[in-house]
């Protein structure tokens, strides 16, 4: 089998999507499912222990090959969420898996040279830039703890069967795709994906902000200060402008 | 200035340096009236002749030194030619199955004893030191050097260059902690000084623990067990070498860690805890059962362990059969035999009878499994000799001990007993070594180390059982016992200088 | 045993005082250069200029040299041993004629000592009879008496003597103990698991514990690496594909593992000659060339000692085409040019050894061969002969230059030499 073709391929590559999502019903899970239905291959989902109709929706997309719903969530344990994820993905046998929340959208430019991106045997990753949008999905929030976007985030890699992928086993802040990649090559590309995570009223920031603090209440895994900025009053909004093509 | 006679005559600082000028010139006698006996447990060839000079120039002139050899392949020539001017220096050579240091602990008559491997390197007044503390608190029996080897309180672990930096470390040691002692919970280097006082009550050191740092903790425990106190002299030390390499690394680890699990099985000690750093002892000594006293000197237990293997060919009713494995073990005169009895528990309908505790039952199920176990037993069971014994067969009450001897005092790995009355010179022919050859299962013993070989059923309808010895391995032969009933006079016990065995 | 002394530096600052004491059946001993005559009797050891040192009967000397600048004259000395201490390339001297001379001496030894544990470890993967001259661990293993003096051995020592000892007595093979490069090695590996008990943080203690054990054959290497790597991660030093991911390869080819290997070699290979040889690989692991995987798994993992082990009993062309670059990595130009004869007779055209290799590993080994011969001319003092080899070299690449530049710097570098040892201005 693999005997005969190369181990990175610059044509024919199959991509995978990869997906963990909880009570996504009413949210952003089926437009970015109907997105993602565009441009790969197949999608993965582990669902941890969604109570609302998530699991159905999943299923209605055709490109859901895989679902998992975990009957108690692994929220906590989110190591474990992680490798359950990962291993449900490459039993498709992918050659390229794009790690996807349920509410992340990658812009256009970035759906159109996907396939550019994965076709080529020069580097094992792409990293994108994320940007937040805060209470809006027509602003990204930039100030000094919301500025993810001036870095580069790895979400699209290549698998490779034999390499050894770690994840450090922790309960929270485990990175979403194993740390390995790191030492392989990569591509930093210069295309976006909007983060509607924080697409929120007051209300909900705050209630996300006590959840944060329940959870975390001693800043271990994160900053007390991020935390606190949830609640910013006036937090420094950017309007988001579309590329054109 | 006026000599102030007062003031000096009361200081310790100068009777101490005195005494100290006097050790270090060599003209203070050992505080034992009839001197002290050195046993020296002879092992590395390029190690023990500079052992023994340290010693005879540095322990005084009323020791008296017996090197004990501990391999098979020690060479004493070279040492004996060496020191033949040194009366009080004597030798005993290396004896198969025989554990020497207990001969020699009761040959000693002294009132003190030291128990040393040739890698311990002493230095100008080591001695003295490590007698005192059972003079200043006659209840302690045993006392020990700091060394690399101690494991417990008196492990120090110490960088030197030469014999130079180690006398004058050894010096200002002494010069500065004389006289200081501590007591130990136990002791397991290579350097120890027992009385004889402690020896007599707690007997010798038990070898089947096999591994020495084990059977001298043993020994210390058991004294501890009789109330007497064990003590680490701060005051000395003696520089200790380790072994380079590893002798067959893997046989090594296998024989430490039977002895370990051996050591924790005496003691009561889990078995988990051999794997914390240091040597494991018993939390709590004095709720254990009292372990007896090793007899020293060439008494039963200096015997080699033996194993004989019972094997039941037909189905015997469960009440004969009890009889017949009581009647063998009890109709044997060697004095230290371990019985495994190996059962196939189709045709043997037996129920569990009482054992010994070092004795063992295995019942398999089909003949397939109980020839297997046959064959592996030597390989599970330790000892320095492995006999086999049908159930249906009759043996005198020498066999066993006639076989060993025989195989202790032959080159060859296999003795076969030729059949009741058979004499000497109508023992088989020898076929060169290397032809296939196979023995009678029921008259065979094999050296403990070597596995034998096949174990194959007779073509006959009973299930009389043959051996087929690897090819590598030699194969001696001693005439039979008497016959039952007769007597017969001139039956050797010399094995016969033949190898090989009889043609299938 | 006598032996004469070839030291980078004068008496005063030679570094290797200790273990000439330990010498195992020392007899003579001469310093080449000058000591006083209160440190020549202190040490019990003689100095003589190289000229009185030339006199010597020289098949009766060992020679213990600690300068690769040495070597031309060791050479001419001819002495029954040689034993080259290997140092880092010390302030002043170039790297680069210091590296290649040092790696020229150690193929041309019989014996390398070195107290650079980094040294020690890329020696161990050029060749066998390395000993590590340095150490930890504060027991002793042995002594020596001389006189009335009696040394005391640690671990390191203890192995020097007996390493020496085996140069002239070779080991009994009826009762062998364990070998002593192997006690070496895991007095080593030992000293290092212990230390990845206290530093369980630390992934460069766990990559030289997995070193030593890969070199011991020992299944746990694929462990400790494994440990390391992840720390390497953790520790976001991210540049580790090669140093230690490709490890990996190395470790399962020494396992017989050849499939995953060549799968883990492959994760690592992006340069075209990488690529190219990946596809070899492959190619020989479906033809059944495993003992070739092998190899070449060693060499690209910079372990030309198993890959030479491995190669040199073996008789296709292939196998002596990858020897030989075996032998040319590690310095060990006369064979490498005795094999290439070799080959050419082997095959009509050199062109024919390039087809199978697809890569240009071999073509520049070919291009190499006046530049190799033209060093060891250099190196038996036939220099015309050097020149001529030299000039041929660079009818191919034009870098005459260069080539003559270097053979003025090994002049001039030993002459340097001579005037420290012998204490004189320079």
């Amino acid at each position: 089998m693999r005997m005969s073709e190369p181990l990175r391929k610059t044509s024919g590559n199959r991509l995978t999507a990869m997906m963990q999502v909880r009570n996504e019903a009413g949210r952003y899970l089926e437009q970015v499912l109907e997105e993602l239905s565009d441009f790969v291959d197949e999608i993965v989902i582990v669902d941890d222990g969604s109570t609302d109709g998530t699991a159905r929706l999943c299923r209605s997309f055709a490109k859901v090959t895989k679902l998992v719903t975990l009957e108690s969530p692994l929220f906590s344990r989110e190591w474990e969420l992680r490798q359950t994820l990962w291993e449900l993905a490459v039993s498709t046998e992918p050659d390229w898996l794009l790690s996807v929340d349920a509410d992340e959208f990658y812009e256009e430019a970035a759906k159109r040279e996907m396939r550019r991106l994965i076709d080529q045997d020069v580097y094992d990753w792409v990293a994108f830039r994320l940007y937040d949008f805060w209470g809006t999905t027509t602003h990204y929030r930039d100030d000094e703890h919301w500025n993810i976007h001036t870095k580069h985030t790895r979400t699209l890699v290549r698998y490779l069967p034999d390499y050894h992928y770690f994840t450090p086993r922790m309960n929270h802040h485990v990175p979403r795709l194993p740390l390995s990649y790191a030492a392989l090559p990569g591509f930093l590309a210069e295309l976006r994906v909007k983060h509607f995570g924080w697409v929120l009223s007051p209300e909900e920031l705050r209630h996300k902000y006590e959840r944060y603090m329940d959870n975390d209440p001693e800043g271990r895994w994160g900053s007390l200060e991020q935390y606190r900025s949830i609640l910013d009053e006036h937090p420094r909004l950017v309007e988001w402008q579309e590329r054109r093509g | 200035m006026p000599y102030d006679a007062e003031a000096d005559a009361v200081s310790p600082e100068r009777l101490a340096g005195r005494y100290s000028y006097l050790e270090r010139e060599g003209l203070l006698p050992l505080p034992a009236k009839d001197g002290v006996t050195i046993v020296v447990e002879l092992t590395h060839r390029e190690w023990a002749e500079e052992c023994l000079s340290r010693l005879l120039v540095h322990s005084g002139p009323a020791v008296r030194l017996i090197g004990v050899a501990m391999r098979e392949d020690f060479q004493l020539q070279p040492l004996l030619e060496r020191f033949s001017a040194e009366a009080e220096l004597s030798f005993l050579p290396y004896e198969r199955g025989n554990y020497r240091i207990n001969e020699a602990l009761a040959d000693a008559r002294t009132s003190f004893i030291v128990l040393l491997e040739d890698r311990v390197l002493v230095t100008a007044g080591w001695l003295n030191e490590l007698l005192w503390p059972a003079i200043d608190d006659p209840a302690t029996g045993a006392m020990a050097p700091r060394s690399a080897a101690e494991e417990q309180e008196g492990r120090e672990v110490l960088r030197f260059g030469n014999d130079l930096e180690l006398s004058a470390y050894v010096n200002h040691q002494l010069s500065r902690r004389r006289g200081e002692w501590r007591e130990a919970g136990v002791l397991s280097g290579p350097c120890l000084v027992v009385t004889r006082e402690m020896l007599q009550r707690t007997g010798g050191l038990d070898f089947s623990l096999r591994e020495r740092r084990f059977i001298i903790a043993d020994w210390c425990l058991r004294a501890r067990q009789l109330g007497t106190r064990l003590a680490i002299s701060a005051a000395s030390y003696v520089h200790v070498l380790q072994p380079l390499a590893a002798r067959a690394p893997h046989k090594n680890s296998e024989a430490q860690a039977a002895a370990g699990l051996a050591y924790c099985a005496k003691w009561r000690i889990p078995d988990e805890r051999l794997r914390e750093h240091g040597l494991p002892v018993p939390e709590n000594l004095s709720a254990l059962e009292r372990q007896p006293a090793i007899p020293l000197g060439k008494t039963p237990a200096a015997l080699p362990l033996v194993t004989a293997v019972v094997y039941f060919e037909e189905k015997w009713p469960a009440e004969a059969s009890i009889q017949r494995q009581l009647l063998l073990q009890g109709q044997q005169s060697y004095g230290n035999i371990r019985w495994i009895s190996v059962r196939d528990s189709w045709t043997d309908t037996t129920p569990d009878f009482p054992v010994h505790e070092r004795d063992t039952v295995i019942t398999v199920q089909g003949e397939k499994p109980w020839l297997h176990a046959l064959e592996n037993i030597s390989g599970m069971y330790q000892s320095e000799v492995t006999v086999y014994m049908s159930a249906s067969v009759s043996y005198d009450s020498e066999y066993v001990a006639r076989i060993v001897k025989a195989l202790l005092h032959s080159p060859a790995a296999l003795i076969v007993s030729a059949a009741p009355g058979l004499a000497e010179s109508e023992l088989p022919d020898n076929p060169e070594r290397g032809t296939a050859v196979v023995l009678p299962l029921e008259r065979t013993a094999h050296r403990g180390d070597i596995l034998p070989g096949r174990i194959v059923k007779r073509e006959s309808s009973r299930r009389s059982l043959l051996l087929c010895p690897g090819p590598e391995l030699a194969v001696g032969y001693i005439a039979g016992g008497p016959v039952p009933g007769a007597a017969v006079p001139g039956s050797t016990d010399r094995p016969s200088e033949r190898k090989g065995g009889t043609q299938p | 045993m006598n032996y004469i002394i070839f030291s980078g530096v004068p008496w005063d600052e030679y570094g290797y005082k200790r273990m000439l004491e330990v010498l195992p059946e020392r007899e003579d001993i001469v310093f080449t250069g000058t000591m006083t005559s209160l440190q020549q009797e202190d040490s019990g050891i003689r100095a003589l200029s190289l000229a009185e040192a030339c006199t010597l009967p020289a098949k009766e000397y060992t020679a213990l040299v600690s300068s690769p600048y040495w070597l031309q004259d060791v050479l001419a000395f001819g002495p029954a041993f040689i034993i080259a201490l290997l140092e880092r390339c010390p302030e002043g001297e170039d790297v680069n004629l210091w590296d290649k001379y040092s790696g020229l001496l150690a193929a041309k030894a019989d014996l390398v000592g070195t107290a650079s544990e980094r040294l020690f470890l890329e020696q161990l993967l050029s060749r066998s009879g390395v000993v590590y001259l340095s150490g930890d661990d504060p027991l002793s293993y042995g002594m020596i008496r001389r006189g009335e003096r009696l040394y005391f051995l640690a671990d390191f020592e203890a192995v020097w003597k007996k390493a020496l000892e085996e140069l002239w007595l070779p080991p009994d093979t009826d009762c062998p103990d364990e070998p002593w490069a192997e006690i070496q090695l895991r007095h080593r590996a030992d000293y290092y698991l212990s230390m990845c008990g206290k530093l369980p943080q630390q992934p460069t203690v766990h990559y030289l514990a997995a070193s030593y054990l890969y070199l011991l054959g020992d299944g746990r290497a694929a462990e400790l690496l494994t440990k390391s790597f992840e720390l390497m991660l953790l520790h976001d030093y991210t540049d580790c594909l090669h140093s230690h991911y490709r490890f990996f390869s190395a470790i399962g080819a020494k396992r017989g593992n050849l499939e995953l290997a060549v799968r883990q070699y492959e994760i690592t290979a992006f340069t075209a000659e990488e690529k190219a040889l990946s596809a070899q690989l492959q190619r020989w692991l479906g033809s059944g060339a495993r003992e070739l995987v092998q190899a070449e798994l060693y060499r690209v993992n910079e372990d030309s000692a198993a890959a030479i082990r491995l190669l040199a009993g073996m008789e296709s062309l292939e196998a002596k085409s990858l020897l030989l670059l075996n032998y040319m990595d590690t310095f060990q130009w006369e064979k490498a040019l005795r094999l290439q004869q070799e080959l050419d007779s082997m095959t009509a055209e050199p062109s024919s050894l390039m087809l199978f290799q697809g890569s240009g590993a071999i073509a520049s080994v070919l291009l190499q061969t006046p530049v190799v011969e033209g060093t060891l001319q250099l190196l038996c003092g036939k220099r015309h002969a050097a020149i001529r080899s030299f000039l041929r070299a660079a009818g191919a690449d034009q870098g005459a230059r260069a080539l003559f530049a270097e053979m003025a710097d090994l002049e001039e570098a030993v002459g340097r030499l001579r005037g420290r040892t012998a204490d004189e201005d320079v």
